[in-house]
């Protein structure tokens, strides 16, 4: 099921749809994805729990060096 | 697309409000659009371990932790054929030990989070963490 609505967008937002096949589609994941993001961080305040923008940082950097190390074990191994 | 799995160690810090770190994984995850895992075995050793020590504050975080469908977290269920593998490594590790963590992410070739140094994953598959308290 879909609804329609009529939206107004800043310029700057509304040329990005400029360049998009599917502007309805388009829409649909950002907000998609901006709701998986606020359900997660609501999630984790509940419990008390606010990381900040440095912490989450430092662990995509963590996870970005593991991936790293293994491609490279990966590769040095076949 | 689940790019991480917390073990035992992790579902029990985070539960017991010591889980800064896994906040922070979780987090990244909401930011990224991918997942974090929870091995049901895991989950299962962590609710009995806080439920053995009458921690209800603990397990209701546990609990919200696994219950919410929008958030960056999904439940990975223990499957037929891994079973008896998790099984004999469970009967090996110390509990709670993560023993379906470490099939787990080991199967999936993603990193696995724990405040267990093991040693069952190799360290570039690891995300070992410490609190700062813990130092």
């Amino acid at each position: 099921m879909t609804r329609r609505f009529s939206i107004t967008l800043p310029d700057d937002v509304a040329a990005v749809l400029d360049n998009v096949d599917n502007a309805s589609a388009y829409i649909a994941e950002a907000l998609r994805l901006r709701r998986h993001r606020d359900a997660t961080r609501e999630l984790l305040a509940a419990a008390g729990y606010h990381p900040t923008d440095e912490g989450v940082q430092r662990m995509r950097e963590r996870l970005a060096a593991n991936r790293a190390a293994r491609a490279k074990r990966q590769a040095a191994g076949q | 697309m689940i790019t991480l799995v917390l073990d035992t160690s992790a579902l029990l810090a985070y539960a017991r409000l010591h889980g800064l770190a896994v906040s922070e994984l979780v987090m990244l995850a909401g930011e990224a659009d991918t997942l974090v895992g929870i091995p049901a075995g895991d989950l299962l050793e962590a609710h009995a371990s806080l439920t053995a020590e009458g921690d209800t504050d603990a397990i209701t975080y546990l609990e919200a932790l696994v219950g919410d469908e929008e958030a960056a977290i999904t439940v990975l269920a223990l499957r037929g054929e891994d079973a008896v593998t998790v099984a004999r490594l469970a009967a090996q590790m110390p509990a709670p030990g993560g023993a379906h963590a470490v099939i787990v992410s080991a199967a999936l070739g993603v990193d696995l989070a724990t405040y267990t140094r093991h040693g069952l994953r190799p360290p570039d598959s690891t995300v070992t963490l410490v609190e700062p308290g813990d130092r």
